[in-house]
């Protein structure tokens, strides 16, 4: 008898619900991925609360993965990288769309200081996102808890950067996502999200202009001299798609043989 | 007009740090010059020498007169003073007048103004005597006795100047502000009360003693004008607070903290401006000082959190004795920006209330963390990609029409998302190349050549494939035949 079943639970995230289709949140980032939006309940990220995302390496398409919904963020409200792997590299977030003065970096060492720093940023609501990476891997259920609450105190939506090996701990983030580079895509697993069935695998493929294979020389720019005054540009056709590319097939720059 | 004076006679011994149990005397010149309630009562009396005074009290403290001291407290008495009236004026060695008719309407009648202000001046430490009178030179002459009372001010604002005329007749002539020569003759004339005087005609009296004793006496009356220079508030803030026998621990500290950030508090609203920094002077008992500064980027002035702030620093501060005073320094300050919410603003946070929010947080960070934990990236207009990127301040306000005419300018090169904060130099194994992992190239080369008027950088960048899918960002020296991994696209 679903329609005796008042709608305020039913929007409830907590309610798990076994087979019926979802309505999307009214307050989900579409995370400007169709097929992850169908993928999770909520129809997109959550605005509030922890989102954990494990994944083995740097450089897989983990930021590429949240840049069509932190850009527009970026526009309206602040985001804070607290001690980011790496520098966020100030062209190539405004490529992506994303404000780069919307953004503050915090670099703090030691792992107390950390919890504490990511506790203010997450509970003063000052910020759309904050993107959090610590120290140690194995954070204690009570500190991942605190920072769970304060998210959803501020509201603010908790990235949760942690390594693979995390998977196995359990932990009080409604949502978690392995991501692992595969080939010329990113694979996602979805662990645990609020709602519904979890479990479910995505392929998200990249960029494909990260991935064009060499271009053969007959194909690369040159200048050309026309009737007309001045040189012009012919630009070499790109590629329809992202050519795959058998790793033998490969061939370093003559330099290094 | 009506002018309210308030007469500090304690104050060369307020500014010494008097304490009632404790026998205390000025000195001024070799002779006392003012002795406190406990010396008062072992005998000691103004005029005497110190070592009189010593014998007749052997516990007696002796301090010479701090005349800059007196005079800094009577400014900051003044400046809490401003908020009663805006025509005040200090008249030193120890008095403060205040004009008062304009603002009666204000406090709604004199009584309530009266009593506020009396109440301000005990709760800051302050013995006092209020005279009231239509000429400043007149609410000197009577705060001298402080024979004062609240109902002398009808509901109108009209002073009863019947029982002014009459207070001032029988004031006594020894406190008229006149030579002492002058004094001698009126007393050898027999005159003992200024009532006497006034009866005199003033021909008489000018023929006497000179014109400038017949305008000293209509300045009392009213029939002269007697302009004062008006106290202005100070364009930097200081405020001190002295605590007897020194404070030990920092939780005793929180509360002059609170003070004197309430009377900075107050002396921003009153010039509408907003300070940027602030410095604590810790003097300890043995000598030392101690400054603590702290750097702020709040938009609002909110002594609650800023309290908080403090006692955050504080926390990771130790104090070197016992701290003998306090002192809050501000110098800097921008004028206060008024900024308004949207009129149809979207459901959550307002604008405004969101930068004071992340301004609030920036001045946690960096007061727990230190200033340069945080920061916000640009970009920059450079060719080689690790100066294409700067840091700014996080305090700035962001360039939002910059911003976004650059983002529709959008570089189309291909650039990674994460940096490295230096190029890592890459291995070759079985003729490839060799980071973390075997590196397979993609694409490439773009090439950046760049500072040859500096150290000049030509530079093959690649993208690359890892062995594990990330793809890497290298760029081959082409100088020095080398190769280096810089960016990773994640």
């Amino acid at each position: 008898m679903p329609s005796r079943i008042p709608g305020a639970l039913l929007r409830d995230p907590r309610v798990w619900r076994g087979a019926t289709s979802h309505a999307p949140q009214p307050d989900r980032i579409a995370s400007g991925h169709a097929e992850l939006d169908r993928a999770l309940h909520s129809g997109g990220w959550p605005a509030a609360g922890s989102t954990e995302l494990l994944c083995a390496h740097s450089g897989g398409g983990e930021l590429s993965l949240l840049m069509p919904a932190l850009a527009p963020l970026s526009q309206q409200r602040r985001l804070a990288w607290l001690n980011p792997p790496y520098l966020p590299y100030a062209p190539a977030l405004l490529a992506q769309g994303l404000a780069p003065a919307a953004c503050l970096v915090v670099q703090v060492k030691g792992l107390r200081e950390q919890l504490w720093a990511a506790e203010q940023l997450l509970r003063s609501g000052a910020f759309a996102s904050v993107l959090t990476w610590f120290d140690r891997p194995n954070l204690a259920d009570r500190d991942l808890r605190r920072l769970q609450l304060a998210a959803r105190e501020g509201p603010c939506w908790h990235l949760h950067f942690r390594p693979l090996a995390a998977a196995q701990q359990c932990s009080p983030a409604p949502l978690r996502l392995c991501l692992e580079a595969d080939g010329d895509a990113l694979a996602l697993h979805i662990l645990k999200q609020p709602g519904g069935r979890s479990g479910q695998r995505l392929r998200l493929p990249r960029d494909p202009r990260l991935l064009f294979q060499q271009q053969p020389v007959d194909q690369w720019p040159q200048w050309q001299r026309r009737a007309g005054p001045g040189l012009r540009l012919a630009a070499s056709q790109a590629p329809r798609q992202a050519q795959r590319v058998a790793p033998a097939a490969a061939e370093p720059p003559a330099e290094l043989h | 007009m009506l002018w309210l004076c308030a007469r500090f006679e304690q104050l060369p011994l307020e500014v010494l740090g008097s304490r009632d149990d404790q026998p205390l005397a000025v000195t001024e010149g070799r002779r006392v010059l003012l002795a406190n309630a406990a010396a008062s009562a072992a005998g000691v009396a103004p005029g005497q020498s110190p070592s009189t005074a010593q014998s007749l009290c052997p516990e007696l403290r002796c301090a010479a007169r701090n005349v800059e001291a007196e005079h800094l407290r009577l400014q900051q008495l003044a400046l809490w003073g401003y908020r009663f009236s805006p025509d005040i004026c200090l008249h030193p060695p120890d008095s403060l007048l205040l004009e008062v008719s304009g603002c009666l309407r204000l406090f709604k009648g004199y009584s309530r103004l009266q009593r506020g202000f009396a109440r301000g001046l005990q709760r800051r430490g302050a013995h006092f005597r209020l005279g009231l009178a239509h000429t400043p030179l007149a609410a000197q002459l009577l705060s001298a006795i402080g024979g004062h009372s609240e109902d002398q001010v009808d509901n109108s604002g009209q002073l009863d100047r019947c029982s002014v005329d009459a207070q001032l007749a029988a004031l006594p002539l020894r406190l008229l502000p006149c030579d002492s020569k002058a004094r001698q003759k009126l007393e050898a004339m027999g005159l003992h009360s200024l009532g006497e005087l006034f009866a005199l005609p003033s021909a008489a009296l000018n023929k006497r003693f000179g014109p400038g004793f017949g305008q000293l006496l209509a300045r009392i009356r009213g029939e002269l004008p007697d302009p004062r220079p008006r106290f202005q508030p100070p364009d930097t803030f200081f405020s001190e607070r002295q605590f007897n026998g020194g404070l030990t621990s920092k939780e005793q500290l929180r509360f002059p903290m609170a003070a004197l950030l309430s009377d900075l508090e107050y002396y921003l609203r009153l010039k509408q401006w907003i300070n940027r920094h602030l410095e604590w002077r810790f003097h300890y008992c043995d000598g030392q000082r101690e400054q603590l500064h702290m750097p702020l980027s709040h938009r609002h002035f909110q002594r609650r959190s800023l309290l908080d702030l403090v006692l955050l620093k504080l926390e990771r501060m130790e104090l070197k004795g016992h701290v003998d005073s306090l002192a809050l320094v501000c110098e800097q300050f921008e004028p206060l920006s008024g900024a308004s919410d949207d009129l149809f603003a979207a459901p959550g946070l307002s604008t405004t209330e969101q930068a004071s929010r992340y301004a609030d947080v920036i001045d946690k960070l960096q007061a727990r963390l230190g200033t340069d934990c945080c920061f916000t990236p640009a970009q920059a207009d450079e060719h080689l990609p690790e100066l294409a990127w700067q840091t700014r301040p996080p305090q700035l306000p962001p360039q939002n029409a910059a911003s976004s005419e650059a983002i529709k300018k959008g570089n189309t090169a291909l650039r990674p998302l994460w940096l490295l904060p230096q190029p890592q130099p890459l291995a070759r194994r079985n003729g490839s190349l060799y980071w973390r992992g075997t590196l397979q190239l993609l694409q490439g080369p773009e090439r950046i050549d760049s500072h040859w008027w500096q150290q000049r950088q030509v530079r093959d960048y690649y993208i690359a494939r890892h062995e594990g899918g990330a793809l890497y960002w290298l760029y081959r020296d082409c100088l020095q035949e080398r190769w280096y991994v810089h960016g990773l696209f994640a």
